[in-house]
């Protein structure tokens, strides 16, 4: 193989790894112990969580859930408002590198998702805990 | 030199008209999950992003699945794809729902221009 041929294959995977690197996807969060189920191994007490979350009230539970639902929607829309310019730039970033400039990571609305996931599930143990109507 | 022109022509074809999208899955059969359940329709499972409260359950296991589209050219996959496929692999399980639905965020991965990941609980009714 000519050196030419070998530079232009190195270039080629060096934009495969830029793209692996920009707009690649966030695997989903993974699912809770179980805590609920009748074959359940553990059982969630007063201590699992802080005092501020053990003094909510059923109400403000389900309406901090609600909050963070919409807030992960709204992170989750600009992730996808990017996609297709990422896409694009990715497929030209594979031949000519310089097209990455225009790719959008989008890491802190990943970031503040998988924060927002987490605090979604201690309020779903709380609401479990505390017996809140479904 | 024909012969690698028709070769080429056939592989475009090929990714251009390919299936949309496919999906892999995964699942982690709880420790003392009961077994012996009869295999169910997809349709006949009920999913949701939060737990079950009202009505005992039993939990079959986690699973996993990531659905990815087969070209750049098809539309990415979305959360009633990845739902389809947890449903699948649910009822293949013989499970009556999935809890706890979450997905992960659509992008490029390693086998395909656009992924989508999601994970659920399998379970039966008491």
């Amino acid at each position: 193989m000519s050196r030419r041929a070998v530079h232009l294959l190195q270039l080629i995977a060096m934009g495969w790894l830029c793209m692996a690197l920009t707009a690649c996807a966030n695997s989903a969060p993974p699912v809770p112990v179980d805590t609920t189920g009748t074959n359940r191994e553990t059982t969630s007490s007063l201590s699992d969580f802080s005092a501020d979350d053990a003094a909510m009230n059923c109400s403000a539970i389900t309406a901090e859930m609600k909050a963070n639902a919409d807030k992960i929607e709204t992170d989750n829309a600009a992730i996808r408002s990017n996609r297709k310019n990422n896409e694009i730039a990715g497929y030209l970033g594979g031949l000519l590198i310089l097209p990455y400039a225009a790719t959008e990571s989008n890491s802190a609305e990943k970031e503040d998702i998988k924060l927002l996931q987490s605090r979604q599930d201690v309020l779903r143990k709380l609401l479990a805990f505390k017996k809140c109507p479904a | 030199m024909s012969r690698l022109l028709g070769l080429s022509v056939l592989l475009c074809t090929l990714l251009l008209t390919a299936c949309g999208t496919y999906s892999t899955s995964s699942s982690t059969p709880a420790s003392n999950a009961p077994t012996g359940h009869a295999t169910k329709t997809p349709d006949q499972i009920t999913l949701t992003e939060d737990d079950i409260t009202n009505r005992k359950y039993t939990s079959l296991g986690d699973i996993s699945v990531t659905v990815r589209k087969t070209t750049i050219f098809d539309s990415d996959p979305t959360k009633e794809l990845v739902n389809e496929a947890l449903k699948e692999k649910a009822a293949d399980m013989g499970a009556d729902a999935v809890v706890l639905v979450r997905y992960g965020t659509v992008g490029i991965g390693l086998l395909s221009w656009g992924q989508m990941d999601g994970n659920g609980r399998a379970v039966v009714f008491q």
